[in-house]
C-alpha cells in the first residue's frame, strides 16, 4: 500500500512554497509532488518525460491544480486526465485565485471534484489546505483503481 | 386521462417485456459467468460498464437490440478484451468451444431477435416487401452459414493444434526417456567405478537397479520412437551400444568380484566401455537433437495452426460483424420504417378508436376480427363479444332489397354504400349510412371493412319531419277538397284519394255507423290498395270483437284509435291476416263527429309500423273534424236542395191539383187594375190565354149579374176589412154557357198594412153541381116514392128497398135485403106467371102486371108492379128493377092520403132540413129571358109552405111568419147569397138543381146550406119551387178547415216546408203542425199555448222574445226572429227562425197570428263552420305572408283575402279589377304582367311570375310571388284564375344581396391585381391526396403565370409545371396540415420571377392561392440586402474590433483576477510566515508593520475581488424574464437575518411585486441595497428597512428604506461613484463599490436609481427597472 500522495501542479513559487508551508501548518504529512507547469504535470501522470518508467497506474490520492499554467493551462491538463482511463477517476481540486464564472463553469464542467479560490489571506489558506487534505485524503473513499 | 394513460402503458407493453427478457438473459449470464470464475468479481464494473453501454444503446433506440448488444459484448469481452483470462480455463480447447458456443449463441439470439423485428409477412403488401424479406434473410443466412463456418473451421484448427500439443509432450517424453537412460547408464557406471574402486558391495546397489531399469528405459524409448525410422535406427544402435556398455561393467564387475582389482582397473582404463558410451552419448544427443528438430517442426506447424485460426476468428468474426452491421441497417431501416408504419396504424387505431362512426372489420364471409370503440358505443357488444362473430348474424343487417344485391355489388365494386336497418345487442332497431368496402391484401385475402354511421335519430327526425309535411300537405289538399266538395260521396273520395295521393299512405276509407241490429259499418268511400279488404272487415261498431279494432273503437269512444303496429296490435287480430297481406303494418282510426254524433270514422293505414305520431294523429283528427265540418256543409246543402226540390214538385203538384180540380188562381193588383190568371181559369172561363186577363173593371161581362153584384159586394168588403170571401158565382163564357164557381178571394197586405192585392181560386163547379142535383133528385124521389120500389140483382137478390116497400110489406129495409122477393109469395099465382114474368125479363123486356103477395103479418094486399131489367153499358143485365104500388091503398085513398099528408108534414116540421115550397102567384112562361124569369119570380114568388126548421133558417120562429109571405119580405136584401140561391133555380134553365149558399144566422155567423131545388113546369109555365135546404154548416166548416190547413200548408211549403203554427190571440191556444212538434220535440198532445211556446225558448231569450211578441202584437207587425229553443225531449239547443203574420178580424184587431217556425240550427253550425274554416285559411295566409285571390274572367273582378290585401297594402274598398291590380303593379312591370295574365288565361296555363309592386298605403317597393291557376268549366273554358301571392321581399332583396356580393367578388377576383388562384384537393383511391386541381383563376394570375384560364382549368398544377406543382404541392400539403394560412415568398426559377403571396383554405379540399409578382420588390429589396450586408460587414467588424476590445478586458480581467491576487497572497503569507517565524525576534513596532502589510494586501485582495464584482456585472449578460422581486427580497432578508444574529432588524416586503429583469443581477442590486440599509442601519435598534413599490413620473419605482443614519443629500451626487464613501470605514466597513454595482444593474435594465436621505433620518434609494417597463 502506497502512502497517499498529494500532486499539486502550480507554477508561482511563491505559492507552492506557501502551499507547502500550509500543509505543513495543517499537519499534512502527505508526500507533496509538485509540477511547476501543465506538461511537467501530465509527465509525471502519464509517465513521459522526465518520469519516463514511472509506475502510472500509481496516481496521486489528490490533484491541486493551478489554471493559469505555462506550457498546458490548468484545464487542458484536467481534460488529458478525465480522457485517459488511469487517471479518470482520480481527484481534481482545482486551487486558483481566478473567481471568474466562466472558470468555474469550465471547471466544473470537465468533472472536477471541487474548486477552491486561493485566498489572500494565508490563514484562511491554511484553513483551506487543512479542511482540503481532511476531507480528500481522511473522509472521501478513494475511487477504484484502473485495471 | 386515465384512458389515456392506459392507452400508453399497452403502447409500453412489448417493450417492458423485451427489457424484462434481457435483464433475465444479463442475469443468466452473469450467473453463468460467475458460477464458472470467481475471478469475475474483479471485472464486473466493466461488465456493468459494457452493460450501460448496451442499455444506452437499447434504450436511444437504435442498435441490435438489447440481448444481442449484450451477449456480442459480452462475448468480445470475454475473448477478445481478455484474452489472457482464456487460460484460466482448463484447457485451450474448452475455451475455444466455449468462444464458438457464445458466438453461435449470439448469433442465434442475434438472429432470433431480427427475425422477431421483421415486419410480419403481408403487413403492408407489395413486392418490395417480399424482396426485403428476401434479402434480410439472405443477409442472416449468410450471417449464420459464416457463423458455422467459422465454428467449423476454428473446431478443426482446434484439434490440430490439440495434436501438435500432444506431438510437444511427445517430443519431451522421448527426451526425458533418452535422458533417464543415459542418466541410468550413468548410474550404472557410477555404481561400477565406485565398487571398482572400493570393492564395496554397496556401491553395486545404484548399479545394479540401473542395470534392472536399462531394459525397461530402452523399450520404453523404442515405444516412444516407434513412430519415426530414423530414431528406431537410432535406437538400434543405442541398444547395441547399451548393451556393449554393460557387457564392458559386467566384465569390469566380474574381474573386482574376482578380485582381479588390477585387471579390472586396466579394462576401465582401456576405456573400451568408454568409447561405447561416448557413442551412446551422442546417439542420444541425435536422439534428442531429431525430436528437439521434431518440436521445432511442430511448433512452427502449431504457431502456424494458431495464426490460421486467429486469421478466422478474425476475418470471420469481421465478415459477420460486417454482415451483422449491414442485416442490422437493413433491419433497423426495416423497424424504423415498421414502427413508422405502426405508429402511423397506431395513430389510425386511436382515430378508429376516436371515430363515432362503428367501425368493424373481417375477412370476407368471416368472423369480426376488428371491432372499434364506436361499434361497441352503438351496438352495445363490447370488443370481445363481437369479435369471432359474423357481423351479419350479429347485427342482423337488414335491407330492403335483401343483402345479396349488397354482396354482389361488394363483390363487383369492391365497396358499398347506403342504409341498414340493423339490431343492437339491447334489440334496438337503428338505421345506420354503411360504408363498406373490401379491401385485399397481398395474399388476396378480402377483408370487408365497414363503417356504419349511426343515423337514425336523424333518419326518425326526418321521417317525423316528413310525416307532419305528409299529414300538413294530405290536410291542406283536403281543405281544398273541402272547398270544392259539392256532394258528400264525392267528398269522401275525394277525401280517400287525397289521403292516399298526397299523404302517401296505403288505404284509407270512411266507414258510416248504421244504427241497424247489429251495430254494423258500412264502408261509403275508400281510396289506396284495397283489394276487397273492407268488403271482408265487416267491422261494427258495437261492443263485440269485431267492435274492438281501431275502426269501431274509434266510433264507439269518439278518439282517435292508432294501432302502431298490427302486426302486433291488440284487437286487431280478426283482420291481421288481411291487413298484412295488403301490406299496412299500422293504422289510425278517426271518429267523425257530427252534431255530437258519431257519423263515422276515416281509417287511414301505412306501410309502416309506427307510421302515427302524435302530431301526426292531432293533425289528421283536425282533418276528421274538418271532413265532419264538409260533410254537414254539404249535408245542409243537399237538403236545402232537396227542399227547393220538394217545394218545387209540389207546386207542380199543385199546379196539376188545380188544374185537376179545375180550379183557377187570380191575382189582382188593387192600385193598378191588373190581374192575372193562371192558365185554369182561362180555360174555366173558356176565353182565350193570349189575351190579357180582364180587368176588375170589365169582369162584369163574366158574370151574371147577381153574381157579380155579390162578387162585387165581396170584393168591396174584402178590400175594406181584409176577410176572406166566398161566393158560389155564375160565370157565363163568351159562347153564352154558364158555369158554377166557386170564387174565393183573399185580400193581401203590404208591410204597411195596406191591402194591395187580392189573390183567390176559381173552382168549375158546373159539373158536380148538376151531378149533385141530379142524384139527390132521385134519390129522394126514390126514396119519397109512394111506389114501392125493389132493386135486385140478376139473381134476385134484394138489394135496395124503398120505405114504401117496407110500408107495404112491412120487411123493414134490413130484413129485405139479401132476400129474394120470393118472400112475398102468396101462392095465388102459378108457375106459369112466374115463368112469363122472367122469361120477360131476362129477354130484356119490361114487365107489368099485378101481384097479390102476402105481407109478412101474413095479410095479403095486391100491388101493380112494373119491373124492368137495368143495362150496364154492355148491354148486360146487372140489376131489375121493379116498381109496385099497393092498389090496395086505392080504396083506403082519402085515409092514406090524409095519414100520408100527415106523415110528410110531421115529417117536415121534425125534420132538421129546410123543406119549403114556394108558389107563383102568376106562373111565369119559362120561355122568357132569364132575367126576366127572375124578376118575375121574384115578384110573385111566395112562401107557399115550409117547414119550421126552414122557417127558422129564414130567421122566423113560426111558421105563420113565413107561409103565405111573399119570398121577398122572406129575405132580407143584404142576404145576398140566400137570395142569389133562389135566383138559380132560375137561372140555366129550369131544372132540379143543387144550390148551395150561406146566411147568416141571427147571430151574425154564416151558415151553409145546401139546397135542392125542384122548380115545378106546368104548361110551360112556372108555377112553384119545391126545395130542401140542408144546413152544411158544419160540413162546410170542416171543409173550411180544410181549407185553412191546406193554405197553412202552402204558406209552410211557401216559406220552407218547415213547421206551421196558428195562434189564437184571445184564447193563447196553438195549433200547429206536426213538423213543428217534431222541431219542439213534443209529441201531439203536449199543450199547446203561446206561455208553453214561451217555456221551450232558450231562458237567455225567453224575456227578450216575449217582449218582442208583444210588440209585434201590439204593432200589428210581422213576427220574424231568429231565437234558441230548448228541446224538453232531449234538451238539446237548436236555433229556430219563427215568422208569424197577424191575422186581423174586420175591425183590424188581431185576432190571431199564422206563422212558421223553421229549425235553422244547421245552417248556423254550417255557418260557424264556414266562418270557422274561413278563419283558419285566413289566419294561415297571414301566417305564411300568402295571400290569395280569385279572379273571375268573366267580371274581370278579383276577389282577395285579407292577407293578399296586406301585402298589396290596400282596404277592402279598393278597386279589384284588372286595372286596379295593375296599377298597384310596379310600372315598368305593368305591361309584362298584364300580358302574362292574358296569356295564361288565352293559353290555360298555370303562371308564376315574380313581380314588383308598389304598395299602396305607404308606396314601398316590394317583390311578391304570385301563381295562378286558370280554372277551367265543364266545356273548358277558362272561367276564373285562383291562386295566390306571397311577399318574397326580403328574400329577394337576400338574393340580391347575395348577387352584388357574388359580383363584387367578381369584379374583384377579374380586376385584382393579385393572382389569385382557386384549387381543390385530388383524392386518389386510398384518400391520399394526389395533386391540386385548378378551379378559377383570374386575369392577374393568367397574366402572371402567362397562361390562359381555358388552358388551365381543370388540370393540376403539377401538369403545368411540374416543379411549381410541388411546389404548389408542399404549400398546400402545409396549409392541409395546420389548418393555418400560409405565406410564402419565393422565386420561381420556371417564371424567373419572385412571388409572395399567401395560400389558405377556404373550404375542405381547397385552396386559394394568392400572389403577387414581386420581382421589382424584390429586386429593389436584393439591392437593400446588398447594402445592408455592407452595412452589416462594416459593422460586423467594428463588432469584432470592439469584442477584441472586451476580450482583452476578458484577459485583464483574468489576469487581474489571478496574477495580481497571487503576489497579494505572497506578501500575505510571507507576512504571516515572518510573523510566525520570526515574530519573536521583531519588538512590538515590527509586528505592528508587518501586521499592516498584511491588512493592506487583504484589502487590496478586497478591492481587486470588488472591482472584478463590478466588471462582472458590466458584462455578464443580460437574459430578460419575469422576476418575483417579493421572494427575492425576502430571501435576501432571510440570509441577511441570519449573518447579522444578535441585531433585531424588521424587514418589511411589499408582497406581489415582480417586474422584468435579469434574476441574477437584480439579486445582485438588491442585495447590495438591502445590506447598505442594514449596514447603516447599525447603531438603530430597532432596525427598520422596507422594500416597496412606488408610482413615480407615471413609471413603477421600487425603493428600499431604513431608518439608519442617512447621509447629507448635498453628496448624494458622489453615492453612485466607484470607491466613493459618505462615511468612515472604521463606522461601517466597505470598498464603496456597492452603490456603483447597484447603478450598474440598474442602468443596464435601462432604469434609473436615486436616493432620498437625510442625515440621521434614514436613506431611500429609488429605483426603476426601464421606462413604462414593470
Amino acid at each position: 500500500m502506497m502512502s497517499k500522495r498529494i500532486l499539486l501542479i502550480e507554477d508561482d513559487p511563491s505559492d507552492i512554497e506557501l502551499t507547502q508551508r500550509a500543509l505543513a501548518k495543517g499537519r499534512i504529512a502527505n508526500q507533496l509532488i509538485v509540477a511547476n507547469d501543465g506538461q511537467e504535470a501530465l509527465d509525471y501522470l502519464f509517465g513521459m518525460g522526465a518520469y519516463k518508467g514511472r509506475d502510472t497506474t500509481d496516481v496521486p490520492t489528490l490533484t491541486l491544480l493551478d489554471l493559469k499554467l505555462p506550457k498546458v493551462s490548468g484545464l487542458d491538463v484536467l481534460r488529458r486526465i478525465r480522457a485517459e482511463a488511469v487517471t479518470r477517476r482520480m481527484p481534481v481540486v482545482i486551487l486558483t485565485s481566478s473567481r471568474e464564472e466562466q472558470d468555474m463553469a469550465a471547471g466544473y464542467d470537465l468533472g472536477v471534484n471541487s474548486y477552491i479560490t486561493k485566498p489572500v489571506d494565508f490563514e484562511r489558506f491554511v484553513q483551506s489546505a487543512v479542511q482540503l487534505r481532511l476531507y480528500w485524503l481522511v473522509l472521501n473513499e478513494e475511487p477504484p483503481k484502473v485495471k | 386521462m386515465p384512458m389515456l394513460r392506459r392507452q400508453k402503458l399497452l403502447a409500453a407493453l412489448p417493450a417492458i417485456e423485451r427489457y424484462a427478457l434481457s435483464v433475465l438473459a444479463v442475469v443468466c449470464i452473469l450467473a453463468i459467468r460467475l458460477v464458472l470464475d470467481p475471478v469475475l468479481a474483479n471485472r464486473a464494473p466493466y461488465l456493468f460498464f459494457l452493460l450501460a453501454v448496451a442499455l444506452v444503446r437499447h434504450l436511444w433506440g437504435r442498435g441490435p437490440g438489447l440481448l444481442a448488444t449484450v451477449m456480442g459484448g459480452v462475448s468480445a469481452w470475454y475473448f477478445i478484451i481478455e484474452p489472457r483470462f482464456s487460460f484460466a480455463i482448463a484447457n485451450r480447447v474448452d475455451t475455444l468451444n466455449l468462444a464458438a458456443y457464445f458466438a453461435v449463441g449470439a448469433g442465434i439470439s442475434f438472429l432470433g431477435e431480427s427475425a422477431s423485428r421483421l415486419p410480419a409477412s403481408g403487413a403492408a403488401g407489395g413486392r418490395s416487401i417480399k424482396l426485403r424479406v428476401v434479402r434480410q434473410t439472405a443477409v442472416l443466412a449468410g450471417a449464420a452459414v459464416v457463423l458455422v463456418g467459422m465454428v467449423l473451421l476454428l473446431q478443426r484448427d482446434f484439434r490440430r493444434t490439440q495434436e501438435a500439443e500432444g506431438w510437444v509432450v511427445h517430443t519431451y517424453q522421448v527426451m526425458n526417456s533418452a535422458e533417464s537412460l543415459l542418466s541410468t547408464l550413468k548410474d550404472a557406471e557410477r555404481g561400477e567405478r565406485g565398487y571398482l574402486l572400493t570393492g564395496d558391495e554397496a556401491y553395486l546397489a545404484p548399479y545394479n537397479s540401473a542395470i534392472a531399469a536399462l531394459p525397461r528405459g530402452l523399450n520404453e524409448l523404442k515405444h516412444l520412437t516407434s513412430d519415426n525410422l530414423r530414431q528406431q535406427a537410432r535406437w538400434i544402435a543405442i541398444n547395441r551400444l547399451t548393451g556393449e556398455r554393460l557387457a564392458v561393467l559386467k566384465r569390469a564387475v566380474e574381474l573386482r568380484k574376482a578380485s582381479e582389482v588390477e585387471a579390472a582397473l586396466t579394462l576401465v582404463r582401456s576405456g573400451e566401455g568408454e568409447l561405447d558410451m561416448e557413442e551412446l552419448r551422442s546417439t542420444l544427443d541425435e536422439v534428442i537433437g531429431e525430436e528437439h528438430r521434431l518440436l521445432a517442426e511442430r511448433t512452427a506447424e502449431a504457431k502456424l495452426q494458431a495464426t490460421r485460426g486467429r486469421w478466422i476468428l478474425g476475418l470471420g468474426s469481421g465478415a459477420l460483424v460486417l454482415l451483422l452491421v449491414f442485416a442490422s441497417a437493413i433491419i433497423e431501416r426495416e423497424t424504423v420504417r415498421r414502427e413508422e408504419i405502426t405508429q402511423a396504424l397506431r395513430r389510425h387505431a386511436d382515430l378508429l378508436e376516436q371515430a363515432h362512426d362503428s367501425l368493424l372489420t373481417y375477412r370476407r364471409g368471416g368472423p369480426i376480427d376488428f371491432w372499434s370503440r364506436g361499434a361497441e358505443i352503438l351496438y352495445g357488444y363490447t370488443r370481445p363479444e363481437a369479435v369471432g362473430r359474423s357481423s351479419h348474424e350479429l347485427l342482423q343487417s337488414y335491407h330492403p332489397l335483401g343483402m345479396a344485391p349488397i354482396d354482389a355489388m361488394l363483390e363487383r365494386d369492391g365497396e358499398w354504400k347506403g342504409e341498414l336497418t340493423q339490431t343492437t345487442k339491447d334489440g334496438r332497431k337503428i338505421i345506420v349510412e354503411a360504408r363498406w368496402k373490401v379491401a385485399v391484401d397481398a395474399a388476396g385475402n378480402k377483408t370487408v371493412l365497414e363503417a356504419n354511421h349511426d343515423i337514425t335519430e336523424r333518419k326518425r327526425a326526418e321521417e317525423e319531419l316528413r310525416r307532419v309535411n305528409r299529414a300538413m300537405q294530405t290536410i291542406s289538399e283536403c281543405d281544398q277538397v273541402l272547398v270544392r266538395a259539392t256532394e258528400e260521396s264525392h267528398l269522401l273520395d275525394d277525401i280517400c284519394g287525397t289521403m292516399v295521393q298526397v299523404g302517401g299512405y296505403r288505404m284509407a276509407w270512411v266507414g258510416y255507423v248504421e244504427h241497424d241490429e247489429g251495430k254494423s259499418v258500412s264502408p261509403v268511400a275508400h281510396a289506396g290498395f284495397e283489394e276487397g279488404y273492407l268488403q271482408a272487415a265487416n267491422i261494427t261498431w258495437g261492443d263485440t270483437e269485431r267492435g274492438q279494432g281501431p275502426t269501431g273503437t274509434a266510433m264507439r269512444t269518439r278518439r282517435p284509435v292508432v294501432t302502431r303496429n298490427i302486426q302486433t296490435g291488440p284487437g286487431f287480430s280478426p283482420w291481421r291476416e288481411d291487413a298484412l297481406k295488403r301490406g299496412y303494418l299500422s293504422n289510425v282510426a278517426l271518429p267523425i263527429i257530427l252534431d255530437d254524433q258519431v257519423l263515422g270514422a276515416l281509417t287511414v293505414y301505412a306501410d309502416e309500423a309506427d307510421a302515427f305520431d302524435s302530431a301526426e294523429v292531432q293533425l289528421l283528427t283536425q282533418l276528421s273534424d274538418d271532413l265532419a265540418y264538409g260533410i254537414q256543409a254539404l249535408r245542409t246543402r243537399a237538403e236545402r236542395k232537396r227542399a227547393e226540390e220538394a217545394l218545387r214538385q209540389s207546386e207542380t203538384q199543385l199546379r196539376e191539383a188545380l188544374l185537376a180540380a179545375q180550379m183557377g188562381v187570380w191575382e189582382w193588383t188593387v192600385e193598378t187594375d191588373t190581374v192575372t190568371w193562371d192558365e185554369n181559369l182561362y180555360r174555366i172561363a173558356g176565353r182565350d190565354p193570349k189575351l190579357p186577363a180582364p180587368s176588375f173593371q170589365d169582369q162584369p161581362q163574366l158574370y151574371s149579374r147577381e153574381s157579380w153584384e155579390r162578387l162585387k159586394s165581396a170584393v168591396e168588403n174584402a178590400l175594406a176589412t181584409g176577410t176572406l170571401y166566398d161566393l158560389d158565382l155564375e160565370m157565363v163564357r163568351p159562347d153564352g154557357s154558364k158555369r158554377w164557381l166557386i170564387a174565393r178571394g183573399e185580400p193581401l197586405r203590404n208591410a204597411n198594412g195596406h191591402i194591395t192585392h187580392l189573390r183567390g181560386t176559381v173552382q168549375d163547379i158546373t159539373e158536380r153541381k148538376q151531378a149533385e142535383a141530379q142524384n139527390l133528385l132521385l134519390a129522394t124521389a126514390i126514396e119519397q116514392a109512394a111506389e114501392t120500389v125493389v132493386i135486385t140483382d140478376r139473381d134476385a137478390t134484394i138489394q135496395y128497398v124503398n120505405p114504401a116497400f117496407t110500408r107495404t110489406t112491412g120487411y123493414t129495409r134490413g130484413e129485405a135485403l139479401g132476400r129474394n122477393p120470393r118472400v112475398l109469395k102468396s101462392g095465388r099465382h102459378d108457375t106459369k106467371f112466374y115463368q112469363d114474368l122472367w122469361a120477360n125479363l131476362t129477354a130484356g123486356k119490361i114487365w107489368r102486371g099485378e101481384f097479390t103477395n102476402r105481407r109478412k103479418d101474413g095479410t095479403l094486399y095486391m100491388e101493380e108492379a112494373t119491373i124492368a131489367p137495368v143495362r150496364d153499358a154492355h148491354g148486360e143485365i146487372t140489376n131489375y128493377i121493379a116498381i109496385k104500388s099497393d092498389i090496395t091503398k086505392r080504396k083506403r085513398a082519402e085515409e092514406a092520403l090524409r095519414e100520408s099528408d100527415q106523415r110528410y108534414k110531421d115529417f117536415i116540421s121534425h125534420t132538421n132540413e129546410g123543406v119549403w115550397r114556394v108558389e107563383l102567384e102568376r106562373p111565369v112562361p119559362i120561355d122568357l129571358p132569364e132575367e126576366e124569369i127572375w124578376e118575375r119570380f121574384a115578384q110573385n114568388a111566395y112562401m107557399a109552405e115550409c117547414n119550421l126548421a126552414h122557417a127558422r133558417n129564414l130567421g122566423f120562429s113560426t111558421l105563420e111568419e113565413v107561409v103565405g109571405v111573399p119570398l121577398r119580405d122572406l129575405i132580407s136584401p143584404s142576404d145576398q147569397e140566400r137570395l142569389e140561391s133562389y135566383r138559380s133555380a132560375t137561372r140555366g134553365g129550369l131544372r132540379n138543381r143543387t144550390v148551395e149558399f150561406r146566411s147568416r144566422d141571427k147571430t151574425g155567423n154564416f151558415r151553409h146550406f145546401l139546397r135542392a131545388e125542384i122548380p115545378i113546369i106546368q104548361d110551360g109555365m112556372l108555377v112553384r119551387i119545391w126545395g130542401i135546404n140542408r144546413d152544411v154548416t158544419e160540413l162546410r166548416q170542416a171543409e173550411e178547415a180544410l181549407k185553412q190547413s191546406e193554405y197553412l200548408l202552402r204558406e209552410s211549403q211557401r216559406i220552407g216546408k218547415i213547421g206551421s203554427y196558428e195562434l189564437d190571440l184571445a184564447s193563447g191556444d196553438v195549433s200547429c203542425s206536426v213538423v213543428m212538434d217534431d222541431i219542439f220535440g213534443i209529441g201531439r198532445d203536449y199543450r199547446k199555448d203561446a206561455a208553453g211556446w214561451l217555456a221551450f225558448v232558450h231562458p237567455d231569450q225567453r224575456e227578450e222574445i216575449g217582449a218582442y211578441l208583444r210588440q209585434v202584437i201590439a204593432e200589428k207587425k210581422r213576427f220574424e226572429r231568429d231565437y234558441r229553443i230548448v228541446r224538453p225531449i232531449d234538451g238539446a239547443e237548436r236555433w229556430v227562425s219563427g215568422n208569424g203574420e197577424l191575422v186581423l178580424d174586420s175591425q183590424s184587431r188581431p185576432v190571431k197570428m199564422i206563422g212558421t217556425i223553421r229549425d235553422i240550427t244547421e245552417a248556423k253550425r254550417a255557418e260557424e263552420a264556414l266562418k270557422r274554416s274561413e278563419f283558419l285559411l285566413r289566419e294561415s295566409q297571414r301566417v305564411g305572408r300568402i295571400g290569395s285571390y280569385e279572379f273571375d274572367i268573366a267580371s274581370g273582378r278579383f276577389s282577395t283575402s285579407a292577407t293578399t290585401d296586406e301585402i298589396f297594402g290596400v282596404g277592402a274598398e279598393y278597386p279589384k279589377d284588372i286595372n286596379g291590380w295593375l296599377a298597384l303593379v310596379h310600372p315598368d312591370e305593368r305591361e309584362r304582367m298584364g300580358a302574362l295574365l292574358q296569356h295564361a288565361i288565352a293559353e290555360k296555363q298555370r303562371s308564376e311570375s315574380i313581380f314588383c309592386i308598389v304598395r299602396r298605403c305607404d308606396g314601398a317597393e316590394r317583390w311578391v310571388s304570385a301563381n295562378g291557376d286558370v280554372v277551367l268549366d265543364s266545356q273548358s273554358r277558362p272561367v276564373k284564375v285562383i291562386g295566390t301571392i306571397q311577399d318574397i321581399t326580403e328574400a329577394k332583396r337576400a338574393e340580391e344581396a347575395l348577387k352584388e356580393s357574388e359580383l363584387r367578388f367578381r369584379q374583384l377576383f377579374e380586376r385584382s391585381e393579385s393572382a389569385l388562384a382557386l384549387f381543390e384537393t385530388v383524392f386518389y383511391a386510398q384518400g391520399n391526396s394526389s395533386g391540386y386541381r385548378c378551379l378559377d383563376i383570374n386575369p392577374a394570375c393568367e397574366r402572371i403565370m402567362g397562361v390562359s384560364r381555358s388552358q388551365v382549368l381543370g388540370r393540376c398544377a403539377h401538369e403545368m409545371y411540374p416543379a411549381l406543382g410541388k411546389y404548389c404541392s408542399q404549400l398546400f400539403d402545409r396549409v392541409a396540415a395546420t389548418d393555418e394560412p400560409v405565406a410564402f415568398e419565393d422565386y420561381s426559377p420556371t417564371l424567373g420571377r419572385y412571388f409572395a403571396g399567401s395560400a389558405y383554405s377556404p373550404r375542405p379540399n381547397q385552396f386559394a392561392v394568392s400572389f403577387m409578382d414581386v420581382n421589382e420588390r424584390k429586386l429593389a429589396e436584393e439591392s437593400i440586402r446588398r447594402l445592408n450586408l455592407e452595412l452589416e460587414e462594416r459593422v460586423r467588424s467594428r463588432t469584432a474590433e470592439l469584442e477584441a476590445a472586451n476580450q482583452e478586458l476578458e484577459a485583464f480581467t483574468h489576469s487581474v483576477s489571478h496574477d495580481l491576487r497571487a503576489p497579494l497572497r505572497g506578501i500575505d503569507g510571507w507576512s504571516l510566515a515572518l510573523l510566525e517565524d520570526y515574530g519573536q525576534r521583531l519588538d512590538a513596532q515590527g509586528n505592528k508593520y508587518l501586521l499592516r502589510v498584511r491588512s493592506e494586501a487583504q484589502r487590496m485582495g478586497r478591492l481587486i475581488d470588488d472591482l472584478l464584482h463590478l466588471s462582472r456585472v458590466s458584462r455578464a449578460e443580460l437574459v430578460h424574464g419575469t422576476v418575483d422581486l417579493t421572494s427575492l427580497a425576502e430571501a435576501i432578508a432571510a440570509r441577511l437575518k441570519e449573518a447579522n444574529p444578535g441585531r433585531p432588524i424588521e424587514f418589511v416586503v411589499a408582497p406581489n411585486l415582480k417586474c422584468r429583469g435579469d434574476a441574477p443581477l437584480l439579486e445582485v442590486a438588491l442585495t447590495n441595497l438591502l445590506d447598505n440599509a442594514v449596514k447603516f442601519t447599525g447603531p438603530r435598534t430597532p432596525a427598520r428597512v422596507e422594500f416597496g413599490q412606488t408610482e413615480c413620473d407615471g413609471n413603477t419605482a421600487f425603493f428600499v428604506r431604513d431608518n439608519g443614519v442617512g447621509f447629507d443629500m448635498e453628496y448624494a451626487g458622489m453615492l453612485f461613484a466607484p470607491f466613493q464613501r459618505l462615511h468612515k470605514t472604521s463606522e461601517f466597513p466597505g470598498m464603496g463599490i456597492g452603490l456603483a454595482t447597484v447603478q450598474r444593474v440598474i442602468h443596464r435594465h435601462g432604469g434609473r436609481i436615486w436616493a432620498e436621505a437625510q442625515v440621521g433620518a434614514g436613506a431611500t434609494l429609488y429605483f426603476t427597472l426601464g421606462e413604462n417597463k414593470s
